[in-house]
């Protein structure tokens, strides 16, 4: 979700400039920002009258705010602010909280949830939100083809036929002659269909929305699924879920602005779009029709759309901001107490936003990284711990593949399936490995490798670490920066040997990682193909029992580091700030980053920083 | 005259052509395409292609393209679905043109003072300072004066915002660092043009004659010089408004610089043709506004009146 284009996010989140500098303590995870309860229930309501206003920023203009086609960071997080689903993105990473729901039962049996709709919850306009809102988005993400619509698609009973039944499949059934045809002729045939067939074609598609398993009864909505999902809860809080109001729909999508312009935005969620004033800022306000308005605090929200981390940093040292993220070079900074003083800013939360960067390995067409031990021999050169003390500071060493605080079933993960799966820079082993890999390949020292790596400074530093560390044990690599989409073809076309890459979870389960190294995965760049492996992934996304899902999960990832399928670079971590007059704000991994469904600001104090 | 403009624009419309025309097959032919991002599932991939039309073969996408264009539609972005290009351009253009203006102001007054001042001081105190300036604005790129500004007269001095924000302060330290190359190029062209003009003989005959030294170079001197100057403030003109990715970066202005190279890494085909267009559009205007400036500034000039030239 987070990941766009891996590297460039990168660069964009983490600039390393010097090296070395004080090493950073890790400190303790938190996730919540000062008191939240406790504090706001007495100090924020009691002796402030007028508005209390946030200010904040977007790290880059949201490409749409259509819910239903959103993936990108930006989008979700304004998402998060004005849409509610049936559930929200709770304080922490697993847990939620009610939304337009008011809870779900799960009925084992039938692989069922019930989720409980609240007669309270309307939209901005004051109609209330209802059952017909949420089946409406939930098809027109799917009729739309949006990016993250496969997680209605390939969950509710159904829905993955109707995903599929398309006009080709329409004129394949209607004309056995139409497969004959070549794609230019088809493209032909769908382009003059009467209007007829287009009706045809329209009540097939009716037919089997009726056999997609969400119905509604009284005041809930029930959905069946196809597969087994203990996560799926946690989905419905995601941005494709959300309710979407016909009428309104219709109306602002003729008027072209629906999702694009403030006025295309109808809010059910704590606040609304009041402004949007593309590339420069967004003004949200509290939404007077939100069923949990009483327990929001902010009025307002600023968020000024702000690309680049120095500016950003300004921003906040001139008290413009009143919290923002921070960069990895800063990090020092921003430890030091004097300098949180002197800005009036509490300590930096630091955590995983659940991305990891690794080495991609061409496991189709390259005899030299086919080789398990001299993938292993990559694998155990590379000194995770020093990359992180001096270049990317504040990142964690990736010892596996599953993310640092990732859930798992009861604890993390990470917590459940060991915390390191091999050992960090283990120069021995990497040469056992590398004499063994090329005694079976014949060889008696390895032609130089070629490292695809992404075309910014920051990429060049991460690599040229690890270059370093390859050389020690004789392995010499030469990188080879590329945009993205010469990279891209290049890994399609086989035509490479290493390859670093990252990815980011698109649903809160270890499955959104694991899946990567399945044969039929479009994103598994190497071509990874063990059938054994394919196997565990399919045992694990049929299996209703948790237990044994999560087994087959576990061991999974220790095929993939048994193998060095991959070799794992790092887990980013983010670090935020913010002043001490705000509280509650909640920083998470997945879904949307920042969220201040709980915060609250202490406009006294704010307004006397304001003045000095 | 009027014909001579007539000719001209249409000249103009055959240029645009050739650029688009150039422009569209190059992006083309840059690997892959818009959708290569590893969150969209081929099929959500395939869906897309179909929905801008990139599965038709090129020269048919090309016709289609054209004939938009001659209807006056840019079409609609892909990296930011459903708005439409001109839309986008008419919403950021003032953001940079509201810098643009302001650098270029800033850039012709200190940087014709500077040339003048510096060639009159010809080899003294004040020409090496202006010459210091002059090296200093060219070779400082905005990547570095920008942020150095922002620090010392945003953070620390706290006297500007760092950012542009509603307010007519915040636009001063971006309209310095967009313009401070363009007037480090005008004061040396102005300094060179200014020492020929002074060393003509009827500067000498305009001394000898007892004219002051103020109505020397205001009325001989200056009016002499500057020919060169209003030559390149056309492309300077429509290369400041459009803005710079930088600049804008920097003081986090929502312009037009940005998309010169978002557009084209992201090969957002539609953004990359509208902005194309505009900028070349921009600069033919600005060239033949400047060509008719020159008529009525330098009289010998007025040839392009009886359509020659």
């Amino acid at each position: 979700m987070k990941l766009k284009k891996q590297w460039a996010m990168l660069l964009a989140v983490v600039i390393v400039l010097g090296v070395a500098l004080t090493a950073c303590g890790k400190k303790e995870d938190t996730q919540t920002v000062g008191e939240a309860g406790q504090q706001t229930e007495q100090n924020g309501a009691s002796d402030y009258e007028g508005e209390k206003v946030l200010d904040y920023y977007l790290s880059s203009e949201p490409q749409t705010l259509d819910p239903q086609q959103m993936w990108g960071q930006p989008d979700i997080q304004v998402e998060n602010m004005f849409m509610e689903g049936l559930m929200r993105f709770g304080k922490d990473d697993s847990s939620l909280e009610p939304g337009v729901a008011k809870g779900y039962t799960y009925d084992e049996a039938t692989n069922t949830y019930t989720f409980e709709l609240r007669e309270d919850a309307k939209w901005a306009d004051g109609t209330p939100v209802t059952a017909d809102d949420f089946f409406f988005a939930w098809r027109l993400a799917i009729d739309t083809s949006g990016a993250y619509s496969f997680l209605i698609a390939d969950y509710i009973e159904g829905a993955a036929d109707y995903a599929a039944y398309d006009k080709v499949a329409f004129l394949t059934e209607k004309d056995a002659n139409f497969e004959k045809l070549n794609e230019e002729e088809q493209g032909a045939r769908i382009e003059a269909m009467t209007e007829e067939e287009l009706n045809a074609f329209q009540a097939k598609k009716d037919e089997l929305w009726k056999n997609v398993k969400a119905v509604a009864e009284g005041n809930t909505i029930s959905i069946t699924l196809a597969v087994p999902a203990p996560y799926f809860p946690n989905l419905t809080a995601f941005a494709v879920y959300a309710p979407v109001k016909e009428e309104f729909y219709n109306e602002q999508s003729a008027a072209n602005k629906y999702g694009i312009e403030a006025e295309g935005l109808l809010a059910n969620g704590p606040w609304k779009v009041a402004e949007w004033v593309h590339k420069d800022y967004f003004k949200l306000v509290k939404n007077e029709n939100y069923w949990n308005k009483d327990n929001i605090h902010i009025d307002v929200i600023n968020m000024k759309i702000v690309n680049d981390v120095e500016t950003r940093t300004n921003l906040l040292k001139t008290g413009v901001l009143d919290g923002s993220a921070i960069q990895s070079k800063d990090v020092p900074d921003f430890e030091d107490v004097a300098i949180l003083d002197e800005l009036n800013l509490q300590p930096m939360i630091n955590r995983s936003d659940f991305s990891i960067f690794y080495v991609d390995f061409n496991h189709f067409d390259n005899p030299i990284t086919q080789n398990a031990n001299i993938r292993k021999a990559l694998m155990y050169a590379m000194d995770r711990t020093s990359f992180v003390e001096k270049i990317n500071i504040g990142d964690r060493p990736a010892l596996a593949i599953v993310p640092e605080d990732f859930p798992g079933l009861e604890k993390t993960f990470r917590e459940e399936n060991e915390m390191e799966l091999f050992e960090d820079n283990n120069k021995e082993k990497a040469k056992e490995y590398l004499a063994a890999g090329l005694k079976e390949l014949g060889m008696t020292e390895l032609p130089t490798l070629d490292l695809l790596i992404g075309d910014g400074d920051i990429d060049q530093k991460v690599a040229e670490k690890f270059q370093a560390d390859w050389k020690e044990i004789g392995i010499n690599v030469n990188l080879v920066p590329l945009p993205w989409a010469e990279r891209l073809t290049r890994l399609q076309n086989g035509d490479f040997g290493m390859s670093a890459s990252g990815w980011g979870p698109d649903y809160p389960d270890a499955m959104t990682f694991l899946e990567l190294f399945e044969s039929v995965n479009p994103n598994n760049n190497g071509r990874y193909n063990n059938p054994g492996y394919d196997k565990l992934i399919q045992a694990a996304k049929t299996e209703r029992d948790a237990q044994t899902r999560i087994q087959y999960l576990y061991e999974a990832e220790k095929i993939l580091i048994e193998d060095a399928v991959v070799a794992p670079m790092y887990f980013r971590n983010v670090h935020f700030t913010f002043k001490n007059y705000v509280t509650g704000v909640v920083i998470r991994g997945v879904g949307a980053t920042t969220d201040f469904y709980w915060a609250d600001i202490d406009m006294n104090a704010k307004n006397i920083e304001k003045q000095k | 005259m009027l014909k001579y403009i007539l000719k001209r624009l249409l000249m103009a419309l055959g240029t645009l052509w050739v650029i688009a025309t150039l422009t569209f097959f190059l992006m083309h032919a840059l690997p892959n395409d818009p959708f290569t991002d590893p969150k969209l599932k081929p099929e959500v991939k395939q869906a897309l292609r179909v929905k801008y039309g990139l599965d038709k073969p090129l020269s048919e996408q090309y016709i289609i393209y054209m004939k938009n264009i001659a209807k006056g539609d840019l079409g609609t972005s892909i990296k930011y679905p459903g708005r439409s290009v001109s839309d986008m351009i008419k919403q950021s253009f003032p953001k940079s043109f509201a810098l643009g203006w302001r650098a270029l102001i800033i850039a012709v007054v200190f940087g014709i003072f500077f040339g003048v001042v510096a060639a009159l001081n010809h080899q003294k105190f004040l020409d090496y300072l202006s010459i210091i300036i002059a090296i200093i604005g060219v070779s400082i790129p905005s990547i570095i004066l920008g942020p150095i500004l922002a620090y010392l007269f945003g953070v620390q001095l706290g006297w500007f915002p760092v950012t542009v924000d509603k307010t007519q302060w915040s636009l001063i330290l971006p309209s310095i660092t967009l313009a401070l190359s363009s007037l480090a190029t005008i004061s040396r062209l102005m300094r060179t043009t200014t020492l020929e003009v002074l060393g003509q003989d009827y500067i000498s005959t305009a001394k000898s004659k007892g004219l002051s030294r103020y109505q020397i170079v205001w009325k001989h001197v200056l009016r002499n010089a500057i020919m060169p100057v209003i030559t390149v403030l056309g492309p300077l003109f429509a290369a400041l408004i459009t803005g710079s990715i930088v600049v804008e970066k920097i003081f986090a202005v929502a312009g037009l610089g940005e998309y010169f190279v978002s557009t084209i890494t992201e090969q957002d085909y539609p953004m990359i043709m509208g902005i194309t267009i505009f900028y070349a559009a921009l600069i033919i205007l600005s060239i033949l506004i400047v060509d008719i400036i020159y008529g009525f500034i330098d009289p010998r000039l007025r040839i392009a009146g009886k359509g020659g030239k």
